[in-house]
């Protein structure tokens, strides 16, 4: 196959397509359990 | 002294067009496309990656080789290619390019592919195609598919372009073209879709396929009995 001469040279690549049940949202909004802790540095 | 090419980065894969063999595996659970000249020697999958056909170790497509998958930015220029005897019984690819390209005048060199379309033509005698079977030639570990109507069939290996789709995955779409839509004219073809969501079109084609395949049964079984008959 005889493609001409060379133009341009590139890079594609497909877009990733969502999911649509990937963008729905949560029905309910879920607590968090018992909140944890607050991290603070114990030691450096 | 070559120049340096100028640099692009598409939004969206670019389109091109191609012919090639249809393929099924030997064990028959894999299904993929073999190319018409040179990457011949190398069956690929619906999506995958080029890789340089002479062994050379560096990254398909090198711009000082040929290697790497090839298409043609224009859909008439891969029809004109099925005119030829010798690629008569390929089918016609639309395929997203991607990765590492080189853009020439008529088409493109690229590091890797995605199948999205396989247009059929007719069967040998000139009816629609209903299946895809042994074409009596392969590489080794696959056979080579070729377009076949549901009279034309008989006993040989076979599948249904809906079962080719299913088999060769990634959402590949299989298209039944007749000479009209493969010279560009309407769309008259059925589309054999995608592995899911078969439509009233391809399972009228599977029942045409499953009656043929009967009906040589029940001649093969008459043979048989008759055989039996004259010997006892």
């Amino acid at each position: 196959m005889r493609l001409g001469k060379a133009l341009a040279t590139g890079v594609a690549e497909e877009q990733a397509h969502a999911q649509d049940d990937e963008l729905r949202l949560p029905e309910e909004i879920q607590e968090l359990e018992a909140s944890a802790p607050e991290e603070v540095p114990a030691a450096r | 002294m070559r120049l340096r090419l100028p640099e692009e980065r598409p939004t969206e894969p670019p389109t091109g067009y191609k012919i090639a063999h249809p393929v099924l595996s030997q064990d028959g659970t894999r299904a993929g496309f073999t190319g018409v000249s040179l990457g011949g020697a190398l069956p690929y999958g619906v999506l995958d990656e080029a890789a340089c056909v002479y062994g050379r170790r560096h990254r398909a497509p090198h711009r000082r080789c040929d290697c790497g998958f090839h298409c043609v930015h224009e859909r008439a220029t891969a029809e004109a290619l099925l005119c030829t005897a010798e690629h008569r019984a390929a089918v016609l690819l639309e395929v997203s390019v991607l990765g590492a390209y080189i853009r020439f005048e008529r088409g493109f060199r690229y590091a890797r592919q995605r199948v999205r379309t396989a247009t059929v033509g007719p069967c040998a005698c000139g009816a629609g195609a209903g299946a895809l079977s042994d074409a009596g030639w392969g590489r080794p570990g696959w056979r080579a598919l070729t377009a076949a109507c549901a009279g034309c069939v008989r006993g040989r290996t076979s599948l249904s372009l809906a079962s080719f789709a299913r088999l060769a995955g990634e959402g590949l779409r299989v298209r039944a073209g007749g000479d009209a839509d493969m010279a560009g004219g309407v769309q008259v073809a059925s589309d054999a879709g995608a592995a899911s969501g078969l439509g009233v079109s391809e399972l009228v084609a599977e029942a045409a396929l499953l009656q043929a395949r009967l009906d040589w049964f029940q001649s093969q079984l008459a043979r048989l009995d008759e055989s039996g008959r004259q010997s006892g």
